[in-house]
């Protein structure tokens, strides 16, 4: 176990120096650079800007630089902002982590019940209607849900208010416009995996000893019933957790996603390089745990 | 003597896309406290779909009961609450599965699918049901019986899993337990000495068994009073001697001549010939006659009257004479 624990390390920070690395020469090769929109800049300031940022040097010897200052927890610092990666980061990751957390427990709490409801509850109305609303949900994008929220519950009720941030209410309806998509897709998952165990002969030999529906369910029936969740659950919880552009846009949510863009469209190249990085930490460190998470839900996987 | 469960007509069907499958068509047998009775017939020919019916583990739908009853301990078990079945289930009658490696959840200890049994039925504590389970186990021969309920199923192989879940049938003392093939997903070897456990509490505990069977060879020792079921019908029925020696319907006849024996001797092996009907377009009349060597024209048309070769050997079969 322990040492499938240090395999599983270790092939992460492979694949993270991978990433790291290809991510670093993609962004230096694509065209423009981060000066290039500012007009004017005289020969001697540009040269002075590029040496500020170490831009002046061979491209192999940045990357080992990055590399070392990187192993020091330095990010670097924004071209485009007068922060540091560090700072920018520091900022605005966790208002974007507050909301994921909202987004994941909705969809967690949504998407599971109304999947285990609508499985033990198989060709019924209430199967049928929760999983047209499933459908629904997954085809709305976040683009159109969020207004949609906006105005019925901020600009009609008055319960939370549209955008901006400063309180919980200000995270009810971005996490819930960011949730409602992987809700809907959980929904589905955690159906169709439930409906898989119950048809399975063992459930039957728990009817045939006289369990109780409801004790079948839950003992018998949700531990290989959740298993396509949980394996969907990595990305999903990652990519939730790491915010949405749209989300935080419409909702002008001060979090990390629209550094993102902007970062990008400005070639902000350790602004870009900090955010992706911290994207894939996350997205990888999540799959970990979901490895973690089959042996103990599955008996017959052997970590070895 | 008063029989310990009574099956009166019993009519299981089921509404496919085919058409309506008669799965039990019109089944009528007793089980007498403490025998154990055989039920036989080819693959298809409904013998899980009866035993299932007992336990009403049968999905409604598509299946449904189109009539008949199930008398056990003065109650029709056809219209009691599933309240009331629960009580039942496992308690009274319990039931052993063909295939030992799917019957078990892969999901939880044995321990856990073993004590779940006594908390259910008889609201032990969890240290009280664990003894309780250890020494059921010891029973019915598993060797280490602490070590195998800290094991999951995988752990375990065929022959033990099968002695588990034997072990799990048993221990709230059924009166009837019902084993559907049991030893047919398992070893020849491992096979004969489930049997012989089977045979064994039979005796002990005097539990009754239903021991269902594709393999005349495997009830032939085994068991008092025999049922053939063909295509959704019993065939003929009786004391498994008297049939052996006076085998009085032609499928049974196949069924003998089809299997190897030692008391009789055989020029050769004589597979039936032909497939079992589908039960969605069963023949009209005898549904054997399209694969019957003695079928007449009255077979093609019109279903055998009730011949009784003794008082309680019975057969379906207008040409028993002739046999
Ligand atoms: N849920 C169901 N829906 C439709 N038809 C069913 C269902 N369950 C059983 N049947 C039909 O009932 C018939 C009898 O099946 P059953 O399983 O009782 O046969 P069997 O005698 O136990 O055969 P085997 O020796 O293969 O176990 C089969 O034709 C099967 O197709
Ligand atoms: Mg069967």
């Amino acid at each position: 176990m322990s040492l499938f624990i240090a395999k599983r390390a270790l092939s992460c920070l492979i694949t993270i120096f991978i990433i790291i690395t290809a991510s670093f020469f993609t962004v230096r090769l694509a065209p423009g650079s981060p000066f290039s929109s500012e007009r004017d800049i005289p020969p001697e300031v540009l040269n002075n800007l590029k040496a500020k940022y170490g831009l002046d040097q061979p491209i192999e010897k940045q990357f080992v630089h990055y590399l070392e200052n990187l192993l020091q927890g330095d990010l670097g610092l924004s071209t485009k902002y007068p922060r540091s990666v560090n700072e920018i980061i520091a900022i605005s990751l966790p208002k974007t982590l507050q909301l994921g957390t909202i987004a994941v427990l909705w969809a967690l709490l949504i998407g599971i019940s109304a999947g285990v409801f609508a499985a033990i509850r198989q060709n019924t109305a209430w199967d049928y209607s929760f999983m047209a609303i499933a459908m629904i949900g997954i085809s709305v994008p976040s683009f159109v849900l969020g207004p949609i929220l906006i105005l019925v519950f901020s600009l009609y009720l008055y319960w939370f208010p549209p955008g901006g941030w400063g309180s919980f209410e200000h995270m009810i309806l971005p996490g819930i416009t960011l949730g409602t998509v992987y809700a809907a897709y959980i929904a589905r998952l955690t159906r169709a995996g439930m409906l898989e165990i119950i048809r399975t002969d063992f459930v039957r030999t728990a009817k045939a000893k006289g369990l109780k529906e409801s004790y079948i369910i839950w003992k018998h029936v949700m531990k290989g019933g959740l298993i396509p969740t949980i394996t969907y659950l990595g990305p999903a919880i990652a990519s939730m957790m790491t915010g949405s552009v749209v989300v935080e846009k419409i909702f002008n949510t001060p979090g990390i996603g629209p550094y993102f863009v902007d970062a990008a469209f400005n070639r902000d190249y350790f602004l870009i390089m900090g955010i992706v990085i911290v994207y894939s930490t996350f997205l990888l460190g999540m799959n970990f745990l979901v490895d973690l998470l089959y042996g103990y839900l599955d008996p017959r996987i052997r970590y070895d | 003597m008063t029989p310990l469960i009574s099956v009166k007509g019993l009519k299981t069907y089921f509404r496919t896309d085919e058409g309506l499958v008669k799965a039990c068509d019109n089944i009528s047998f007793d089980v007498n406290p403490g025998e154990i009775l055989g039920v036989v017939g080819e693959s298809g020919s409904g013998k899980t779909v009866a035993s299932m019916s007992i336990l009403r583990l049968i999905a409604e739908p598509p299946g449904y009961f189109d009539g008949g009853e199930i008398i056990f301990e003065g109650k029709n078990l056809l219209k009691l609450s599933m309240k009331e079945m629960r009580e039942i289930r496992g308690n009274k009658i319990s039931m052993i599965f063909q295939d030992p490696m799917t019957a078990l959840n892969p999901f939880l200890k044995i321990e856990t699918q073993l004590t779940e049994v006594l908390v259910q039925h008889k609201s032990m504590s969890l240290d009280k049901a664990r003894a309780k389970c250890i020494e059921m186990l010891k029973k019915v021969g598993v060797s280490l019986p602490e070590r195998r309920l800290d094991m999951y199923p995988h752990q375990l192989s065929g022959g033990l899993r099968q002695r588990m879940m034997i072990a799990m049938a048993l221990l709230c003392r059924p009166s009837l337990l019902i084993a559907d093939e049991p030893t047919t997903a398992l070893d020849v070897t491992i096979q004969a000495q489930i049997l012989e456990l089977i045979k064994s509490i039979n005796q002990e505990f005097n539990t009754s068994v239903i021991l269902i069977s594709h393999d005349l060879g495997v009830v032939a020792g085994m068991t008092n009073r025999l049922v053939v079921m063909y295509a959704g019908k019993i065939v003929e029925s009786g004391l498994t001697e008297d049939i052996f020696n006076k085998p009085s319907h032609p499928y049974t006849k196949a069924l003998l001549n089809s299997i190897p024996r030692i008391d009789k001797e055989q020029k050769q092996l004589d597979p039936i010939p032909g497939l079992p009907p589908s039960l969605s377009s069963i023949p009209t009349g005898c549904p054997f006659h399209p694969r019957c060597a003695y079928a007449v024209e009255k077979c093609k048309t019109t279903y055998p009257e009730t011949a009784f070769i003794t008082s309680d050997h019975i057969s379906k079969c207008w040409e028993v004479s002739r046999l």
